[in-house]
């Protein structure tokens, strides 16, 4: 391969194309077990198996492929190298970490349990505003004013969101 | 030809009601605003749009899609040109030129040069959708099961290579989104792959909820993991275009409608693409290519000339072969076979009246980013004023509510949510997340026809190589592959040498 991976280190696509081989075997394997279906008339062209079974097959040869470009690139001496990120990269780190725990508890917890769409929803945009934006609010000396802007963000999402959905579009809320 | 045009009159006319001139300026918008916010694609704006325009009547729906296109195609120049960030990848080549214009306080001439580009490159592209359509709808009823099967292929290899800056990763995507799109219930007995017992996974993973996590919550993350901080607009000049900004580069305009269109045709290739080989072009026949990344206008009418005329380009396979040209066209395809309308090379016979209704749709687009292009630039300057951390909350709850609204259940949402944190993480180690959306949507397309095409032939390889379009195809996706690794540059150039020497 010629062109150089940007931004993508040795070492993590050396770790990538293991994950890569680990699941383009699991496909083989699974595929491997599956039911032929020859009772049903099923020859090896139409084995549902077939097409997986191939698929799984190409990812794990390009994941080794992806290994020896690494190893070639340096990703063996790299492992020795310090595997934790600079400042910036923490911060960007904690801020990804942040973002996918707030939409995990509103998609996975908060929403279609019970809870009325329009209340987790506010809930969820508020809590986002504020989590994200208050540490430089705070540092400007506007507090309230972050949380009130927050509120009303909030409160205007839901209210417009519930209504456009549940009446416009006539969706049966979760 | 007059039939042609007397379809199209038709298509005008019934779109020629205040509902739907409504939803045309609406539309435009929100397509203009999602394309102008760095983060926010236009693939991301299609699958937003698809979940919310599921009740509305087929037409009026994809009249929406059309223009959210059109507008957030358009609208990625703005951030381009005023603050040195591409609004869509589509107008990374935008910001060479678009932005050193801007320094030199010619941000008002540079967008006005942004939307007749913009204007002109739709236009031509639509010229092609309405001529080249029927031509390849009718080239398309000679496709059968093996030229099926390489095309499916053909759109993902080439779309690896192609759209990101690693193309062995880009295959990898392409390959795990074909793998994705035989979860569930497989086409001939019905029999469940990789349901692990699950009920909901047994009708596969849903096209627009992947859609929508990959491109939707995927790109939310990203925005907000590489956190902007407010951004400072510096005042420009008026946004009307100069005639002599048009008159004076009509080569270009053309050179760059028509190579954007072609690179639209070609399946899984968008408007990055168009943009970026337009430019290089338009820079290859420059007299003054010195200029170019300094603030040539040559280069922006290049870069927004070709990344528009992509979008009528890349409808043209969705259209003809019911293959993308581009990500947002996957979205788009994808929206079409919810509403029922049913692409492919049967489109010419059993639906002509739809093709110009598209070209309709387009049309109407273009005279919205136009209208916008050039009314809207102090609320375009607000919106880009928006701190991110008001916009991706709204726009997580909008993925998530209109991911739920497809069928009213949660598993949706949670397939959703999957996608993007499989689509955040590929992201963060370079993955293109264009050729995984294309294996997802073409995927069974190639298992469908592969499996055809073995009972067909009783498990015989060779019309797969022999059939004339067949060989073409699959030479081409050989060829490919191949002269990605330096070591088969090398050889064939030592073996064209030796030819030259022997013949001399």
């Amino acid at each position: 391969m010629t062109q150089p991976a940007q931004g993508a280190s040795a070492r993590a696509d050396f770790v990538g194309g293991l994950a890569w081989i680990a699941f383009g075997l699991a496909i083989v394997a699974g595929t491997l077990a599956m039911d032929r279906l020859e009772r049903f008339g099923a020859t090896f062209y139409t084995a549902p198996g077939l097409v997986p079974g191939l698929l799984g097959g190409m990812i794990a040869l390009l994941g080794l492929v992806l290994i020896v470009r690494s190893v070639r690139r340096g990703a063996v001496a790299g492992l020795s190298a310090p595997w934790l990120p600079d400042a910036e990269g923490r911060a960007m780190l904690a801020r990804s970490a942040l973002a996918i725990a707030l939409t995990l508890v509103y998609t996975l917890v908060l929403v279609g349990r019970g809870l009325p769409f329009w209340l987790v929803t506010a809930a969820f945009v508020f809590v986002f505003m504020v989590l994200f934006d208050l540490p430089e609010r705070r540092a400007r000396g506007q507090t309230t004013r972050g949380f009130a802007i927050a509120a009303i963000v909030a409160i205007a999402t839901s209210a417009v969101v519930t209504l456009l959905f549940a009446r416009v579009f006539l969706v049966r809320m979760p | 030809m007059f039939d042609g045009l007397l379809a199209f009159g038709h298509s005008i006319a019934s779109f020629l009601t205040p509902e739907s001139l409504f939803w045309v300026a609406l539309s435009t918008l929100v397509g203009l605003v999602i394309g102008a916010l760095p983060g926010l694609t236009a693939t991301m704006g299609l699958t937003l749009m698809t979940t919310m325009t599921l009740t509305l009547e087929s037409n009026l729906a994809l009249l929406i899609l059309i223009c959210t296109y059109v507008g957030a195609i358009y609208g990625g120049s703005r951030s381009a040109i005023l603050l040195n960030i591409p609004g869509t990848p589509a107008s990374a080549a935008a910001c060479l030129d678009g932005h050193q214009l801007a320094r030199q306080g010619l941000a008002g001439r540079a967008m006005g040069i942004a939307t007749s580009g913009s204007v002109l490159g739709t236009l031509i592209g639509m010229f092609f959708l309405a001529w080249f359509t029927p031509i390849l709808g009718e080239m398309a009823l000679k496709f059968g099961a093996y030229e099926f099967f390489w095309l499916a292929l053909f759109g993902v290899i080439i779309s690896g290579t192609l759209t990101g800056n690693d193309p062995l990763k880009g295959w990898i995507a392409g390959i795990a989104g074909l793998f994705v799109a035989g979860i569930g219930q497989e086409g001939l007995f019905a029999y469940e792959r990789f349901t692990f017992g699950y009920r909901d996974l047994a009708g596969g993973i849903g096209l627009v909820p992947a859609l929508v996590g990959a491109f939707g919550l995927a790109e939310l993350l990203v925005s907000i993991k590489d956190r902007q901080g407010p951004v400072e607009i510096n005042p420009f000049d008026s946004v009307i275009p100069k005639l002599k900004d048009i008159t004076g580069y009509w080569k270009t305009i053309v050179r760059s409608g028509c190579i954007g269109t072609f690179i639209g045709i070609v399946p899984g290739v968008g408007e990055d693409v168009a943009a970026w080989s337009s430019y290089a072009a338009a820079k290859r026949a420059s007299k003054e290519p010195e200029k170019f990344g300094k603030g040539s206008i040559d280069g922006l009418m290049a870069a927004e000339t070709g990344d528009n005329a992509c979008v009528p380009g890349a409808v043209i396979p969705v259209l003809t072969l019911a293959i993308p040209g581009s990500a947002p066209a996957a979205v788009l395809l994808a929206a079409m076979l919810i509403h029922g309308v049913r692409p492919g090379p049967l489109i010419m016979v059993e639906a002509p009246q739809f093709v110009y209704d598209v070209v309709a749709m387009m049309m109407f687009a273009t005279l919205g980013i136009l209208f916008y292009g050039l009314t809207l630039t102090r609320f375009m300057i607000r919106v880009l004023q928006v701190p991110q951390t008001i916009i991706v909350p709204i726009i997580l709850v909008l993925c998530t509510i209109g991911t739920f609204a497809l069928a009213g259940r949660m598993f949706d949402v949670y397939v959703m949510v999957a996608f993007g944190l499989i689509g955040f993480v590929l992201r963060q180690y370079n993955y293109p997340m264009a050729p995984l959306v294309l294996g997802i949507v073409l995927g069974d397309l190639l298992e469908k026809n592969l499996r055809r095409g073995l009972v067909l032939s009783e498990g015989d390889l060779m019309p797969f190589v022999t059939r004339p379009i067949s060989a073409v195809l699959c030479a081409t996706i050989v060829l490919v592959v191949l002269f990605r690794f330096e070591w088969v540059r090398r050889l064939a150039r030592r073996v064209f040498r030796r030819g030259d020497g022997t013949g001399a």
